[in-house]
């Protein structure tokens, strides 16, 4: 997590606490969602506990780290209006490079709709993993239709695998608004 | 709020303002028209000097306004004219909300759409599509309506891709009025867009378009709904009210067809007088005559008595009721049409018992015979004929306009009306109605 004070990033071991050195000052940006500040989506109810931005060519995006009110830990990512929220999923994929992936084409039942990278940034809040400010972060979007998404995160070959769906912005409610 | 960034047109120098977000790859100096990409160093990529805009519109770049209450700033505009109909050509407007990302304001003849990205778009082939008659996305059942190739013929601000001029992009439209999706298919990639019909008035409100340049809307719009909900309802609740009438018409047929009490025949030779006797009251009693001729018919003075009381006369120029106690005229009626050469009285008679109907022949030197039949429980509701007819038009008229609606939307698609089986389904209430109409016109026929 993050000190609010110094913006200094905090490790938590399970009793210990250790700074980590990275500083992540973002810059303040219009978005639909605010830290700790709850949200409803498709009648459920997510509470937002931390975020990544990644920056790519001109743009940003961010992925906001959301605990859900069934404890689970999702992913909401947005970028300039769209919006994806997915969970960490263990799913066999009918390719075993994220290399050999071109934009266009069909793999069973995924279409490949997206490969991009974003650098890091910077980051807020309270987060599941070890985050570095400039690490580089490669992804493949595979469609499955209807909205449907499955995230591939990869460097050499596929670090984690996230399975959800497109989200219209205007059904996102704020609990408190 | 949005952050607007200032450049300088890295072919003539002219200052260029930045309204869209971080996806916006290109932007068209408003000045030399070259097109900068904006991932390289502002590199001129291509140019659209000396090429005229489609028209003069009602929206600028820069300008701002509200729609489905998120606040929208135009950034880009890009012209496209039809390939197979080149006289057809229309107008997107980029619009861009730093909350809500990137949407289309089209302008097609001054009728408006707004669109946005579809997501959940079934993974289809682009082919596979158009074989498809209806496609369902979330909660709308979208019909296949049009396929058609576009070029793009002018574009001005900022865009997030690379267009070029005469570019082609392909289109298919569905629509669910006022809903549609718009699949677009370019060189790189297919998108889809769901669209909404939009009132223009409404969009010049939201962005401020002085009136003077508000352009009237072209008469038809696939996506514009048919909306015509005095009239839907009007034909709804004249479809029931027919219905029963219908009913109405057979049980009072069935049940109120009348029951012959006399039938006699009355001639020139003197005063006829004939006795019935009344056993129900229900429904009306009926005095029918016919003649050969309307001189013979009028040759006739009538008279309706009970137990000495006078009820009723007729002469050829008049009738009278009269009240059974007073004996004073209560009612004085017309006489039937100087030209008829038969008629039939309604009456309404309140007694049971014995009545006296007399014809008294006016020249007896004229060889004249009448057939005179009187029934009791005669239904008389041929003055519901009339409501009926104006059920009738009104349950038509939504239809006819519906229909021709339907034609207007297949005359716009191309597509013959003997290939399109689809549209010619009918429905529950037309069987329900014709069935209704039937019986009434057995009603009608058997009367």
């Amino acid at each position: 997590m993050e000190c609010p004070s110094c913006k200094s990033s905090i490790f938590l071991h399970d009793k210990s606490v250790e700074a980590i050195g990275e500083f992540s000052a973002l810059s303040p940006e219009p978005s639909l969602l605010k830290l700790r500040d709850p949200i409803i989506i498709d009648k459920k109810t997510y509470l937002p506990l931390g975020k990544i931005r990644y920056a790519y060519g001109r743009g940003f995006w961010e992925e906001w780290f959301l605990k859900g009110e069934d404890n689970g830990e999702y992913w909401l990512s947005v970028d300039e209006g769209d919006f994806v929220l997915e969970k960490k999923k263990s799913l066999r994929l009918p390719f075993k490079s994220p290399h050999v992936v071109k934009v266009g084409k069909r793999y069973g039942v995924y279409l490949a709709t997206e490969i991009g990278e974003g650098r890091c940034v910077g980051f807020e809040g309270e987060l599941p993993r070890f985050i570095r400010v400039d690490k580089v972060h490669k992804y493949i979007h595979l469609s499955q239709g209807a909205g449907k998404l499955v995230t591939v995160e990869f460097t050499d070959g596929i670090d984690e695998i996230f399975e959800g769906e497109w989200i219209d912005p205007l059904e996102i409610k704020r609990v408190y608004s | 709020m949005s952050k607007v960034q200032s450049i300088k047109c890295t072919n003539c120098g002219a200052p260029l303002k930045l309204l869209g977000g971080g996806r916006v790859m290109t932007v068209t100096c408003a000045y030399c028209k070259s097109v900068l990409d904006l991932n390289d160093n502002y590199k001129v990529l291509s140019h659209f000097k000396n090429i005229k805009a489609l028209n003069s519109l009602p929206f600028d770049l820069g300008m701002k306004g509200v729609l489905q209450g998120i606040e929208y700033t135009i950034i880009g505009r890009v012209d496209y004219k039809g390939i197979e109909y080149p006289d057809s050509q229309w107008t997107d407007f980029l619009l861009f909300s730093p909350l809500y990302g990137y949407a289309w304001l089209t302008y097609e003849e001054g009728s408006l759409s707004y669109s946005r990205r579809e997501r959940k778009f079934p993974n289809l082939e682009w082919s596979e599509i158009t074989g498809h008659s209806h496609i369902v996305v979330g909660e709308h059942s979208y019909e296949t309506y049009d396929r058609y190739s576009a070029k793009i013929s002018y574009v001005e601000g900022e865009l997030t891709w690379v267009a070029k001029k005469n570019d082609n992009i392909s289109f298919i439209d569905l629509i669910d009025p006022p809903f549609g999706i718009s699949a677009e298919k370019s060189k790189e990639e297919i998108e889809y867009y769901k669209s909404e019909y939009l009132q223009p008035d409404e969009v010049y409100r939201a962005f401020n378009v002085p009136e003077e340049k508000w352009e009237s809307e072209a008469d038809f719009n696939p996506l514009k709904p048919f909306e015509r909900p005095f009239l839907k309802v009007l034909s709804h609740i004249s479809m029931w009210l027919i219905v029963i009438m219908a009913l109405l018409f057979l049980a009072v047929n069935v049940d109120g067809q009348g029951k012959t009490l006399s039938s006699f025949t009355a001639d020139n030779q003197g005063l006829k007088e004939e006795f019935f006797i009344l056993d129900s009251t229900k429904y009306l009693s009926s005095i029918e005559l016919k003649a050969s001729s309307t001189k013979i018919l009028n040759n006739f003075n009538i008279k309706l008595h009970k137990e000495g009381h006078l009820l009723f006369t007729l002469t050829q120029k008049n009738a009278y009721r009269f009240d059974y106690e007073t004996q004073k005229a209560l009612k004085s009626l017309e006489s039937w049409e100087q030209s008829a050469k038969e008629g039939i009285i309604y009456l309404n008679l309140e007694r049971l018992g014995t009545y006296k109907l007399s014809l008294e022949p006016i020249d007896k030197s004229l060889v004249s015979s009448v057939k005179v039949t009187v029934k009791e429980k005669n239904s008389r509701v041929n003055y519901l004929v009339m409501f009926t007819v104006v059920l009738v038009i009104s349950f038509f008229l939504y239809r006819l306009l519906k229909w021709r609606y339907r034609r207007r939307l297949e005359e716009e698609q191309g597509i013959s009306n003997e290939d399109d089986t689809r549209n010619n389904r009918v429905g529950w209430s037309t069987y329900l109605f014709w069935l209704g109409f039937l019986i009434f016109f057995i009603y009608i026929d058997t009367n």
